[in-house]
């Protein structure tokens, strides 16, 4: 009976629980804090000044970054020395609890690839603060070493997404293949429209922030008064469309595990680069591969290579003919994708908020739309003539089209942009050509996240842990041939 | 049996089976619990999110009852305390999601530890992988996952294309929009459609205007029409229809009448108006209600009084569009006309003092009235109406205000020049232009001659400037040649134009509140006594005829083909040579009581 209700329970939990966070996400929005005009007092009485809590000391935001130092450096013990998955877990829950819930999502390094790029490219004299530069550099640093131990362990996003793949199924390797072209695009994005001053999309589009700021813990950590008006958080009254984003996100993690790591998040493609050089990896064995086959399903993120058959010459041939073929048309991806961003540059433009303004008010004056919006009335409050505007928008739409002019041909953002979405297209087509020489069952170095879950797979593993001696020639009581 | 069927062969009932029951049966009471929370708290959410909490027609009924009797503390202390009770209920509903979110994210929480320490404890074994294929199915793999990616490529890029794809046709097959509606500028010079006709230069185009009347007498009178709303706003024409506003403290209106005629067509109330002031402040006495000129056109005409009710009615009365500018800070009141550029209506709305910048122009779109542009100004309040000049192939915005006169581009409202010609006081003559000079003068400051091609500051590049004749209420007349200002004293200067040597001046022993005008090549001065003075334009003072009116004169004439249209302070004139209407039983300069007007 107990067996068959944990049967039953099993397969109904789970859409409860996808049903749960739709209607929890959409029920943030009850946080929205409207703002409304003091009462008319007629009796003399004056009302109070408002006041506002002194900003966060400085110290604080270097504290912070010892937080991430320290946690990287537990991060990467757990998984590449104690490969314990319980101990990864009780690290990501603090690392959820301080850097999700205490901090709020805010600052990341994900987000922080965004100053990083202002700070490089832009030329309005945006400087970087350290903290954040601290907080982009760091997990980078720590994956060229250890590799991707802030996915592990680390990254509130992830750890969200992690903690609530309860069902992952198997996303067939052409499609996983194929999504990991995003990231890099939206890396590419991410940059040109911060780097342009547009917007910053990867804050603006954050899948999760909303859970973070479902509770004011930090304000309540920080001892504030439970009066306070901080404590009644407006961050969550935000728009319908971005707390379906947050649902949506929320309800495939269920059965794909890792969606946004694995085929949205910027930040995870550099991770992804610097974790190839890494100097030490995670390994599912931590001696030697017996070619058992039981690790290979057991990765949720589809990252365990497996053993790559021999070739003959023929065959050879025939994989060198299409990696010749590959190179070629890279340059051609290059080209080809920088003249297609330049196309789309002036719709890239309209993501600038003067842009989209100046539309607007081009329309309202030509007289192709009736009415106005709150941003072409406050415009117009502020007696600055259109023609300036417009002029606003033609320089900034230049920085999408035409930054620079070599050999007369208009060179910018978009053109880049473009050219980089053809290089990453180019090298994911070549190195799908490529053909690696494989022996055992290895993580993937790029896409592996040190999550641990395959450790519990190796027998090899379980030996080391039982403190027993396992050679080829004897089976294991888990190997069932 | 298989490798995978021998590790996932079932097992004995095990002793964890209770406790993943246990570890389920928690996860649904959370997941319930959460369900009947979220379920109160989208029903709550209307009350939260969405509309003005205090909006309610209880309040709003109780606090228009307040208005209109704002002694009444009892009912002072209701709203308050229905406020109070409305604020309450808005608190408590923030306060319920606040704690309806905490128990949700407890229940997501402890869903999710239950199903997982019920699901870890029974993991279920390793799945096996599969054979692995040959280096030629290695290859097939690899191909097929080369064109995943190009797939996942193109849609990249048809989903990049696609915006401006959609955005390029529509472009294509939207039909631009009608140009905005512009009244033929022939008919605009014809008619007088604004204070002192076209742009505001009290210049009128006919040769056959009559040269002498006399109204008590009725001779050359075409007709004289009561008008029963007060106003010192001066008469504009379209076609066959004069307009006039009047005001009083009970109302305010757009009066018609037939130009041929003297009929009253129709007249609309302007009441009423969204945000207009539920209380209208009593304006100057001197200026009244009424004292900006309408402006019209073939399809309409705007209107503006001192409470900053602003209309656009057409030409049968009906009103088109409103706005309530809001009663403005002006210690005389509000008196600048309306001008129109184009299918633009421009409104100069100079209020306050200079430190307070309160002062604003605006255009109105003509037909909507919408905001097509305006501009803050650094000026304080001042009383003269702008003058539209053309010069060369464009336009001009002359404004003046004490300390600046300033021009603007009215299709767009930049700035083109500046002149610190206005410091020091009220300024409430509308610059005259001629040959690419404006003029400005002000009491308290100096009539001084300005090039209107300069750009930014040009006060170091005036032509000449004079303290002689200055005028603070009537505006200067110039043909280019001569100009002539007319003090309220009754003192008339005559300048050269290109230099600014006194002519001739001439105390004229008149009080003079109408500016002077020009028309079929003589000088017209209209006393506030209803007498019209027709003089000689040259550089020596003649009086040519002395045309009495039968009663009281503030407004300008309208100068028309062959009729001339004056507003007194009772009635509507149209002086026609060869007319004759019935005579006055008054003599000229007694009001109705047989008192004399005093000046």
């Amino acid at each position: 009976m107990s067996r068959r209700l944990s049967a039953i329970s099993a397969r109904t939990a789970l859409p409860i629980l996808a049903i749960l966070l739709t209607m929890l996400v959409v029920t943030e929005s009850a946080w929205s804090q409207s703002r409304f005009p003091p009462p008319e007092f007629e009796s003399g009485y004056t009302q109070p000044t408002t006041t506002r809590p002194h900003g966060r000391a400085g110290w604080a935001d270097y504290t912070d970054l010892a937080v991430l130092a320290g946690a990287l450096v537990l991060a990467s013990a757990a998984t590449l020395w104690l490969r314990r998955r319980w101990v990864i877990v009780l690290i990501s829950v603090a690392s959820l609890g301080y850097f999700g819930f205490y901090k709020q999502g805010c600052i990341c390094p994900i987000g922080a690839i965004q100053n990083v790029a202002m700070a490089v490219f832009s030329t309005d004299g945006y400087v970087i603060p350290l903290t954040v530069a601290g907080f982009f550099l760091l997990p980078l640093i720590a994956a060229l070493f250890f590799g991707r131990s802030f996915c592990a362990a680390v990254c509130p996003l992830g750890i969200t997404q992690d903690l609530l793949a309860l069902k992952p199924l198997r996303v067939p390797t052409w499609l996983d293949r194929a999504l990991s072209l995003l990231p890099w695009v939206y890396l590419g994005a991410a940059v040109l429209f911060a780097v342009t001053g547009s917007a910053m999309i990867i804050c603006r589009y954050d899948p999760f922030v909303a859970i973070f700021r479902l509770v004011p813990l930090g304000k309540i950590f920080e001892g504030f008064a439970r009066n306070d008006p901080e404590l009644n958080p407006a961050a969550l009254s935000g728009r319908l469309d971005l707390l379906i984003l947050t649902a949506s996100f929320l309800l495939v993690g269920v059965f794909i595990a890792r969606p946004y790591c694995r085929y949205f998040c910027p930040y995870g493609a550099l991770l992804g680069l610097m974790s190839r050089f890494a100097l030490k990896r995670v390994r599912i064995t931590p001696t030697e591969c017996i070619q058992c086959k039981l690790c290979e399903n057991s990765c949720p993120v589809n990252a365990i290579r497996t053993p790559t058959p021999q070739a003959g010459p023929k065959e050879r041939l025939a994989g060198k003919g299409s990696l010749a073929v590959m190179l070629a048309i890279l340059p051609v991806l290059i080209v080809g994708g920088g003249v297609l961003g330049g196309m789309l540059g002036t719709t890239m433009a309209r993501m600038h908020a003067t842009v989209q303004l100046a539309d607007r008010v081009r329309l309202e004056n030509s007289g192709a739309v009736k009415g106005t919006t709150d941003a072409s009335e406050a415009f117009r409050a502020t007696g600055e003539s259109a023609e300036s505007l417009y002029a606003q928008a033609a320089q900034i739409e230049s920085r999408f089209t035409s930054l620079t002019k070599p050999f007369g041909v208009g060179i910018g953002g978009a053109h880049l942009f473009g050219a980089f979405v053809g290089l990453v297209v180019g090298l994911k087509l070549v190195g799908l050509s490529i053909r690696r020489r494989r022996n055992d069952y290895e993580p993937d170095d790029a896409s592996c996240i040190s999550c641990g879950r395959c450790f519990a797979t190796c027998p090899m593993e379980q030996a080391r842990r039982n403190g027993t001696k396992v050679t080829l020639n004897q089976k294991s009581e888990s190997c069932p041939t | 049996m298989s490798d995978q069927q021998q590790i996932d062969k079932p097992d004995a009932p095990h002793a964890t089976d209770t406790w993943r029951a246990i570890g389920f049966a928690v996860a649904a009471a959370a997941a319930l619990l959460a369900v009947v929370a979220i379920t109160v708290l989208v029903l709550d959410r209307p009350s939260i999110r969405g509309k003005d909490f205090l909006a309610t027609s209880e309040l709003a009924q109780m606090k228009s009852q307040f208005a209109q009797n704002p002694k009444n503390q009892p009912l002072a202390k209701q709203i308050r305390q229905v406020d109070l009770d409305l604020r309450r209920q808005y608190f408590s509903h923030l306060t319920l999601a606040r704690y309806g979110n905490w128990l949700l994210l407890g229940c997501l929480v402890v869903f999710v530890i239950s199903v997982k320490a019920a699901l870890a404890l029974r993991p279920k074994p390793p799945r096996l992988g599969a054979k692995q294929p040959d280096f030629l199915g290695e290859l097939r793999r690899a191909h097929g996952r080369r064109w995943a990616v190009t797939a996942v490529a193109t849609l990249m890029i048809a989903g990049a294309i696609t915006p401006t794809a959609i955005e390029a046709y529509r472009r294509m097959t939207t039909v631009p929009p009608p140009p905005p509606h512009v009244a033929d500028p022939a008919l605009v010079a014809k008619y007088w459609t604004q204070f002192r006709g076209p742009g505001s230069q009290g210049r009128g185009a006919y040769d056959n205007v009559p040269l002498t009347w006399d109204a008590p007498a009725g001779r050359n009178i075409l007709w004289r029409s009561p008008v029963s709303t007060p106003g010192k706003s001066s008469p504009v024409i379209w076609g066959k229809k004069v307009f006039l506003t009047g005001g009083a403290k009970d109302k305010r209106e757009v009066l018609c009448y037939n130009a041929d005629t003297g009929g009253l067509l129709w007249s609309t109330p302007i009441r009423d108006l969204p945000d207009s002031p539920a209380s209208i402040k009593e304006p100057y006495e001197e200026t009244g209600y009424a004292a900006s000129t309408p402006v019209a056109d073939d399809l309409h005409v705007f209107a503006l009084f001192s409470n900053g009710d602003l209309a656009c009615l057409d030409h049968a009365g009906k009103i088109i569009w409103s706005k309530a500018l809001g009663q403005p800070n002006n210690p005389y009141s509000h008196s600048s006309s309306l001008v129109m550029h184009r299918n633009l209506l421009i409104v100069l709305w100079d209020q306050a003092s200079l430190e307070d910048y309160m002062s604003k122009i605006f255009a109105f779109d003509a037909q909507t009235g919408r905001i097509v542009w305006q501009q803050r100004r650094g000026v304080s309040a001042s009383w003269a109406t702008p003058a539209i000049v053309r010069i060369g192939q464009a336009d001009q915005l002359i404004t003046a205000a004490n300390p600046w006169l300033i021009s603007y581009d009215p299709s767009n409202g930049s700035e083109l020049w500046r002149a610190k010609t206005l410091e020091g006081g009220d300024v409430a003559s509308t610059p005259a232009f001629a040959d690419g000079v404006a003029y400005s003068i002000c009491a308290e400051s100096f009539l001084a001659a300005v090039r209107t091609d300069g750009s930014g500051d040009v006060t170091d590049k005036l032509l000449w400037q004079s303290d002689d004749g200055l005028t603070d209420l009537t505006s200067p007349l110039t043909n280019g040649k001569l100009l002539w200002t007319i003090e309220t004293g009754g003192k008339l200067t005559c300048f050269d134009a290109k230099t600014g040597k006194v002519a001739y001046g001439k105390e004229l022993e008149k009080v003079f509140n109408a500016s002077p005008s020009l028309c079929a090549g003589k000088l017209w001065l209209l006393s506030m006594k209803g007498e019209m003075f027709v003089c000689q334009t040259g550089r020596e003072f003649k009086m040519l005829h002395t045309n009495p009116l039968g009663e009281g004169a503030y407004a300008s004439p309208a100068f028309q083909d062959g009729r001339i249209y004056l507003r007194g302070s009772k009635n509507l004139f149209c002086i026609a040579a060869g007319a004759q209407s019935p005579p006055t039983s008054q003599p000229a300069g007694q009001d109705d009581d047989g008192h004399e007007e005093s000046e």
